[in-house]
C-alpha cells in the first residue's frame, strides 16, 4: 500500500460527520416500524400497566402526536419518497391478486446475457452514435448479479458467442461488425483476440473492408435487436455537406453473419444490402412478399415486427406499421412472460417492461434507469432483487437467457470474452 | 468500521416466530451496524434525511430477513448491499428524479446545495468534504476502500460490477483526489 492509500485510510476511518446520523430518535423510529409487539422502555411502562388496551391505544396516539410534531419540519419531498418507498414495498404487505406463487427449497436456475445500446449526437454529421455494452447477469451465493460485462454484443449463435462491435469507419460514419470469438466446450477463438482487446476500434483489415468509395454516403449503423442468429439494424445514410433531411433511413434484419467486416462493407443499393427478408422468417403469412425491409422492436413484454410503408400524405417519409405477429422461435427463442402485468406491477411499480426466464424463476424488470433482477419464487425476492443501473440513454437489445448446466458455461466464457470498462470510460 | 461478520452467526438462529428473540438480534445489529449503515446511505445520498429513511427501510429489511443470516457469507457486505440498492431505489423514485435536476446543477457548481453546506459545517476532516464532492461511482469506491476497508472482491460483491471495474473506478477516484489535493494544497478548492 502506497503512503497516498495509507494516507487516505487514515483520514477516512473516520466517521464523515461531526455528528451522528444513527442517533435515539432513528433508531426508535426504526422500532416504532416494527409494530407493537417491540420490547422496549415504553413497552416496559406497559407492562406495568398491565396491558391494557386503553393504555396502549393512548401511548400510541401520544407516540403518533409527538411524531407529527417532530416531523412537522420534514419536507414534502421526504414525505413523498416515503411514499413512493410505501408503494414500492407493496409486496411487503398485502399481495395483489394472483399472487406468484413461491418455493422455499427453489433456486435460481437461470441467468441472461443482456446487451444495451447508448446513443448520443453524432458529432461527425447526422443521427447518433452508439456505444454496446454486454452483462452477464447470473446467480452467486444465491443472489442475482453481474458476473462478467465488457463492451460490445456478446451473442450466443449456436455453440458459437459472436462479438458485435460498433467502428467508426473513414467517412465518419459508424458500422457494426460481427465476428465468433468464443466457442462452448473449447472456450476463446484464437482469431478472435485482436477484436476482443480493442472491441470500438476497427483493425486495418476491417477499415479497409468498411473503405467507401469515394463520394459514397457516410452510413450510422444502429443495433435494434439481437438474438439466436438474427440481428435488426437501423442505417442512416448521408452524403457529408447535405442537409439532414436528405439522410435516407433503411432497417434491415441480417443473419449475424452478413455483419461480418467483408459482408458489413457492401451497402449500396437496397438490392445489394445483405438481408433477411421477412417472407424467409415467416413464410407462410399473407402479404409478406416484398418486404424486404423489416424491424424487430421492443414493445412491452415482447419483440415486435414493423415495416415501412410510405403513405401518399407524407411524402419521403415513411410510416412504420405494426405487423400483428408472434415471431417464431427460430428469431426470438423465448418471448413469453410468466408474469401478468399486474403481478409485475406488485413485483415493481416502476416496471415499464419486463423479460421472465424460460424456467420461471428470475424476471427482468425494466425501469427508465435501471433493471431490477428479481427471483419471485424464492420466499425472499425482494431481499435477494438486484438493482441494475441503466443508463437514461440505453436501450436493452439483447436478452438471451441460459438454463441449468449451461449457466456455469456461460459465466465460464463471458468472463473470457467481456473485458471491463476500459480505464478511458 | 464494520467488523467480522462471524459473531452475529447466532442471530440467523433466532425463530421466525420468535418476535422477541428477532427484536433482540435486531437490536444488536443496530448496535452494531446502525452508524455505518446510515454513514453508507448518507455517502451515497449526501441527504440527511435520506439517509434516515434508508437506514430505517435497511433495518426493516434486515428484520424480516434475519433468517437468512445463516446464508451470507457476510454480515457487512450483506448490510452494505441491502444498503445500497435500497438507496438507488429511493434516489430513483419518481419524485427524487425531479429533484436530481437539481442536484445535477449544484454538482456542476450552478447552485450551492443544502447538503453541500451541511457538508461544508458537519464534515470531520478535510478529506471526507474532498470524497463526498466526488461523483458517486468514485466516492462510493474510495469510501468502500478507505473507511470500510472492504476487499476488492467484496467491493465488487457490493457494487454490482467486477473486480476489474472496481480496479480501474480506485485508480480514477485516486488520481481526482490527488488533484484535488493538489489544488487544495495551492488555496481554497
Amino acid at each position: 500500500m502506497d503512503r497516498f492509500d495509507r494516507e487516505l485510510r487514515e483520514q477516512l476511518a473516520k466517521e464523515p460527520l461531526v455528528r451522528n446520523g444513527f442517533d435515539e430518535r432513528l433508531r426508535r423510529r426504526i422500532e416504532e416500524r416494527l409494530g407493537p409487539e417491540r420490547r422496549t422502555p415504553r413497552k416496559a411502562f406497559l407492562n406495568v400497566a398491565g396491558y391494557a388496551v386503553a393504555g396502549l391505544l393512548t401511548v400510541a396516539a401520544v407516540w403518533i402526536g409527538m411524531w407529527r410534531v417532530a416531523e412537522q419540519n420534514r419536507s414534502l419531498a421526504d414525505e413523498a419518497v416515503m411514499r413512493a418507498a410505501d408503494t414500492f414495498n407493496l409486496h411487503q404487505g398485502t399481495p395483489l391478486i394472483p399472487e406468484i406463487s413461491t418455493d422455499e427449497s427453489a433456486a435460481i436456475r437461470s441467468a441472461f446475457l443482456l446487451g444495451v445500446r447508448r446513443d448520443q449526437p453524432n458529432p461527425e454529421g447526422v443521427g447518433v452514435v452508439s456505444q454496446y455494452r454486454t452483462m452477464l447477469v447470473a446467480a452467486e451465493s444465491g443472489m442475482p448479479q453481474v458476473v462478467a460485462e465488457g463492451s460490445g454484443i456478446l451473442m450466443p449463435y449456436g455453440r458459437e458467442f459472436w462479438l458485435i462491435r460498433a467502428v467508426p469507419d473513414l467517412a465518419g460514419g459508424q458500422r457494426l461488425v460481427a465476428k465468433p470469438v468464443g466457442r462452448t466446450g473449447e472456450g476463446v477463438l484464437q482469431e478472435a483476440s485482436e477484436a476482443l482487446e480493442m472491441p470500438d476500434v476497427a483493425s486495418e483489415a476491417e477499415l479497409a473492408e468498411l473503405a467507401p468509395m469515394t463520394g459514397e454516403p457516410a452510413i450510422l449503423e444502429q443495433l435494434l435487436f439481437a438474438g439466436n442468429r438474427y440481428v435488426s439494424i437501423r442505417q442512416v445514410t448521408w452524403v457529408a455537406g447535405a442537409y439532414a433531411a436528405e439522410a435516407q433511413e433503411r432497417l434491415w434484419v441480417k443473419n449475424v453473419e452478413m455483419l461480418r467486416p467483408d459482408e458489413s462493407g457492401k451497402s449500396g443499393t437496397a438490392g445489394e444490402e445483405p438481408h433477411v427478408a421477412l417472407s424467409e422468417v415467416l413464410p407462410g403469412e399473407k402479404d409478406n412478399s416484398g418486404r424486404e425491409e423489416w424491424a424487430i422492436i421492443r414493445e412491452p413484454g415482447r419483440w415486435a415486427v414493423r415495416y415501412p410503408e410510405e403513405d401518399e400524405r407524407t411524402v419521403n417519409r415513411r410510416i412504420w406499421r405494426a405487423l400483428p405477429v408472434m415471431l417464431p422461435s427460430s428469431v426470438v427463442s423465448h418471448d413469453r412472460l410468466d408474469l401478468g402485468w399486474d403481478q409485475i406491477a406488485q413485483l415493481d411499480p416502476l416496471a415499464k417492461d419486463a423479460y421472465t426466464s424460460p424456467a420461471g424463476d428470475l424476471a427482468a424488470l425494466v425501469r427508465s434507469d435501471a433493471i431490477r433482477v428479481v427471483p419471485y419464487r424464492l420466499p425472499d425476492a425482494t431481499l435477494r432483487t438486484y438493482t441494475l443501473p441503466l443508463d437514461e440513454s440505453e436501450t436493452i437489445v439483447m436478452v438471451q437467457w441460459a438454463l441449468d448446466r449451461y449457466v456455469d458455461e456461460w459465466k465460464r466464457l463471458a468472463v473470457l470474452l467481456l473485458k471491463p470498462e476500459s480505464a478511458a470510460s | 468500521m464494520l467488523e467480522s461478520g462471524r459473531e452475529f452467526e447466532w442471530i440467523g438462529c433466532a425463530a421466525p416466530e420468535d418476535a422477541e428473540a428477532r427484536r433482540a438480534a435486531l437490536g444488536e445489529l443496530m448496535d452494531a451496524y446502525g452508524k455505518d449503515v446510515w454513514n453508507y446511505a448518507f455517502s451515497i445520498t449526501r441527504k440527511w434525511d435520506l439517509a434516515d429513511d434508508i437506514t430505517q427501510e435497511v433495518f426493516f429489511k434486515a428484520y424480516r430477513h434475519l433468517h437468512n443470516f445463516r446464508r451470507v457469507a457476510s454480515v457487512k457486505t450483506w448490510l452494505l448491499t441491502i444498503t445500497r440498492n435500497t438507496a438507488i431505489d429511493f434516489m430513483r423514485s419518481a419524485f427524487l428524479r425531479k429533484v436530481t435536476l437539481i442536484d445535477h446543477l449544484a454538482e456542476r457548481g450552478q447552485l450551492r446545495s443544502a447538503e453541500q453546506e451541511v457538508i461544508e459545517k458537519l464534515a470531520v476532516n478535510e478529506t471526507w468534504k474532498q470524497v463526498l464532492a466526488l461523483p458517486r461511482k468514485y466516492r462510493e469506491v474510495l469510501i468502500l476502500f478507505a473507511h470500510y476497508q472492504l476487499s476488492l472482491k467484496e467491493m465488487a460483491d457490493v457494487l454490482g460490477v467486477t473486480e476489474g471495474t472496481v480496479k480501474s473506478r480506485l485508480f480514477h477516484a485516486r488520481r481526482k483526489m490527488m488533484t484535488l489535493k493538489e489544488k487544495g494544497s495551492d488555496g481554497p478548492v
